[in-house]
């Protein structure tokens, strides 16, 4: 009677700390924890059935696949439309690229101007985003849904001659 | 500020629907359908745990559709990590 | 990444205890609290230290879905083996007086049980082969 209590108070706890902790590994060592106090509470409710699949499940097997996918985010994918070749583009871009890529720990990775797709299931590349040029200013195109643009649009806001566009996730018919 | 003032005048009406739910259950609850399953699932299909009981035989209509959401969900998941020059 | 020795030797005690585990929860599962999908989880875990062993490939894609799909065919078929012995979809074959009833009950949980833990050991192969390049 008594432990089941302090067990729920422990769980939101966990749950306050995956909403504000800010560092990803932490965060899905927190959710593993999370879901065993989850698990325990069952067990103490008289239905050892889901606990088993709760064990199983919400404290192995999602935290292992979370894991792969953030050691999967390594590089930062840079195609570069624009006319120069990449010497040129270092004193105007590169520096505000360099320092976004230092603060999440990315390899920064800047390629020669091909045509490539920038959303949709069937890109041949995972491209991060895409440098153009238009009329003396720099355009970055970036996927909308990723969180990393509202970081560059922040830093970027003070650049007159650089615009960051937000492209929406969708599909395309050819 | 608006938003804010919405979305938790929005968790209260929340707790207090819930709350109020949960209490009519308990006061109306019928017990018939459980004094059923307790007397006579070991004697329908001989298993002593109400659970493997339930799932393998009462509602085997239901369990062979939840196998098939995961064989569905797998086929998606290696369709989706595919590149574009290996599946086409 | 590489992984450290302790973490590996530790992995490779556990894994036959793990197995031993989750087969003991499959069959067992008319009796104990259990059943198919819990076992089968448990056996994609144990099939998921396998990572941490510095195995070079840790299993073959097409093998698994074929396994998965030839145990839910098996699974419907003995689903609807019932149609001929009672005359009804979906429910146990054999009678209601018979005292050989849990038989069914095995069966059902054994294949379930590998089904479930072959989807979610290619779920996890996907997801680490896709990681690699």
């Amino acid at each position: 009677m008594k432990i089941i209590y302090l067990l729920e108070i422990l769980l939101i706890i966990f749950l306050i700390f995956i909403v504000i902790s800010k560092n990803n590994l932490k965060l899905i060592v927190f959710f593993s924890a999370s879901s065993l106090v989850s698990a325990s509470i069952y067990l103490f409710l008289d239905s050892p059935d889901l606990a088993l699949a709760e064990v199983a499940i919400g404290s192995a097997i999602i935290p292992l696949i979370f894991i792969i996918a953030i050691s999967k985010q390594r590089k930062f994918l840079v195609i570069n439309n624009t006319t120069f070749d990449n010497e040129r583009i270092e004193y105007c871009i590169y520096d505000i690229l360099k320092e976004f890529t230092d603060i999440y720990n990315l390899k920064l990775e800047i390629q020669d101007s091909e045509y490539v797709e920038l959303y949709g299931i069937f890109r041949s590349k995972n491209v991060d985003l895409v440098i153009e040029k238009k009329k003396d200013k720099y355009i970055l195109k970036g996927k909308k849904t990723s969180i990393l643009m509202n970081k560059l649009e922040d830093m970027t806001r003070g650049k007159k001659d650089i615009k960051v566009v937000k492209v929406i996730e969708g599909e395309t018919y050819d | 500020m608006i938003k804010k003032i919405l979305s938790i005048l929005m968790l209260i009406s929340l707790l207090i629907v819930f709350s109020l739910a949960s209490f009519e259950a308990l006061e109306n609850s019928n017990s018939f359908s459980k004094d059923f399953y307790i007397e006579n699932t070991y004697k329908h299909t001989g298993s002593k745990n109400l659970v493997t009981g339930i799932y393998l035989d009462y509602r085997l209509f239901d369990s062979i559709f939840e196998a098939s959401i995961l064989l569905v969900s797998v086929t998606g998941i290696i369709f989706m990590s595919k590149r574009d020059d290996e599946v086409l | 990444m590489k992984p450290s020795h302790i973490l590996a030797s530790v992995c490779r005690v556990l894994f036959p205890f793990i197995l031993i585990f989750g087969f003991y929860i499959i069959i067992h599962g008319h009796l104990s609290p259990g059943g198919g999908f819990q076992g089968g989880a448990i056996l994609a875990t144990a099939f998921l230290t396998t990572y941490f062993m510095n195995f070079k490939k840790i299993t073959d894609l097409n093998f698994l879905i074929k396994i998965e799909k030839i145990f839910f065919l098996i699974i419907l078929l003995i689903a609807m083996f019932s149609l001929i012995t009672k005359g009804e979809v979906f429910t146990s074959f054999l009678s209601t007086n018979s005292e050989l009833k849990p038989i069914f009950l095995i069966t059902l949980n054994f294949f379930i049980g590998i089904k479930v833990a072959s989807g979610l050991i290619s779920i996890i192969a996907t997801f680490i082969e896709e990681g690699r390049n």
